[in-house]
């Protein structure tokens, strides 16, 4: 009966996520396309955020300027958001100490018996 | 049956040899250049952490363990940690939002130190994945028994 | 491949991101293994990273680096993002990974079996 339950429950999930996706097939770009990336090289300074469909516009054309960076996405993830790699910071330093704490014995690590008989 | 043994840990050791500094100098230009090429801090880091995994793989845990101490390697991650947070705060000192790019003038574009802030962070990033992903892996095999890893004279 | 190909080749993306949740999802409800269950949750968050990144396709454009040796006049960048947003994802299921992995250490430890059907009465 459960295998039942579970089988019907992933054909409506697939059938759902399918009708999803054919639907977000008419969706419209995030970003525009006449951005001249040459032209934005050349000289960083002149670009004009009249007509910008999106957040991702406005960041590509200052990126040159307010950044000397030429790695769009290093300077997104530094610079514009970095907020959120320092939390992302803090999840490694918390899945390790989750783990050191989880998993602890009574001696250090590396250390093997014949180091205690030393003491 | 020793013999098959010891055939094995030959051709492993060989590899671990060979693939070691290559996994360490590449990991290190990646992180290097991040914000020249596609690559970064995060990417650098863990192809720098699988040579710590090598050296378990070809030689044996109580090697692994002398070369890289474990103590060491969990304050290193949680000083990278903590530099990371003062490179942010440099913002405030100057006195604009918190995590601010504040020279990032300093260069042309297409240089090595050119953006500021952000090769910095890069370096913190890099070693502070570095440092934890490696000291995770080694911290899950030291509980291993420690027969299943014969040493190799 | 002229744009109208590739701009209907991105439903290939959606349905196999469907796909790796669909099947993460039933490994981690009907399977007994425990170490079949961390699997399935890994799986579910490959499939939500290769959805978001999906999201910012453009058609005709490079990768958004302005590198000047390699860039003709005319040509435009796809969205990056959903690709920074990405990376703190990756690393997010990593992290949970490991966690997991040190749980199943400790139940294999205290219980001496993997089984989730045998290890379901708590001891008082």
């Amino acid at each position: 009966m459960k295998k039942v339950f579970i089988f019907a429950s992933l054909i409506i999930f697939f059938a759902a996520g399918i009708w999803g996706a054919f639907n977000m097939m008419s969706f419209q770009n995030t970003i525009s396309s006449d951005m001249d990336a040459v032209s934005l090289y050349n000289d960083p300074q002149h670009y004009d955020l009249s007509d910008a469909t999106g957040v991702a516009d406005i960041i590509v054309s200052e990126n040159l300027d307010k950044t000397k960076a030429v790695n769009a996405v290093t300077a997104i993830v530094f610079d514009f958001r970095g907020y959120d790699t320092m939390g992302e910071s803090f999840i490694l330093l918390t899945a390790i100490s989750g783990s050191m704490a989880i998993l602890r014995k009574s001696k250090k690590w590396g250390e093997d018996d014949h180091d205690e008989e030393e003491h | 049956m020793k013999k098959n043994i010891n055939v094995r840990h030959i051709i492993v050791k060989d590899a671990a040899d060979i693939f070691t500094p290559l996994s360490l100098v590449f990991g290190f230009y990646i992180i290097l250049h991040g914000n020249l090429s596609p690559g970064g801090g995060f990417q650098g880091g863990v192809m720098i952490a699988a040579s710590a995994v090598l050296i378990y793989l070809g030689y044996g845990f109580k090697t692994a363990s002398s070369a890289i101490n474990m103590e060491v390697i969990r304050k290193g991650e949680a000083i990278a940690a903590i530099c990371y947070t003062c490179l942010a705060l440099l913002g405030i000192f100057f006195g604009l939002n918190f995590c601010r790019n504040v020279f990032f003038n300093n260069g042309a574009i297409g240089d090595l130190l050119s953006s500021g802030t952000i090769a910095f962070m890069n370096y913190a990033v890099g070693f502070k994945v570095l440092t934890g992903v490696s000291f995770l892996i080694l911290l899950m095999v030291s509980l291993l028994a420690p027969d299943s890893d014969s040493e190799h004279k | 491949m002229s744009t109208s190909e590739v701009n209907g080749l991105i439903i290939v993306n959606y349905i196999g991101s469907v796909f790796l949740i669909a099947i993460g999802f039933y490994t981690m409800m009907a399977k007994k293994n425990i170490m079949k269950i961390v699997i399935g949750m890994g799986i579910v968050d490959y499939g939500i990273n290769l959805l978001i990144v999906s999201v910012g396709f453009n058609p005709g454009g490079t990768a958004p680096i302005f590198t000047i040796n390699e860039l003709d006049p005319g040509t435009f960048f796809v969205d990056p993002v959903p690709q920074a947003l990405t990376l703190t994802s990756i690393v997010i299921g990593a992290c949970v990974t490991a966690l997991a992995l040190s749980l199943v250490i400790k139940i294999k430890q205290e219980y001496g079996t993997l089984d989730a059907g045998q290890i379901r009465r708590l001891r008082g």
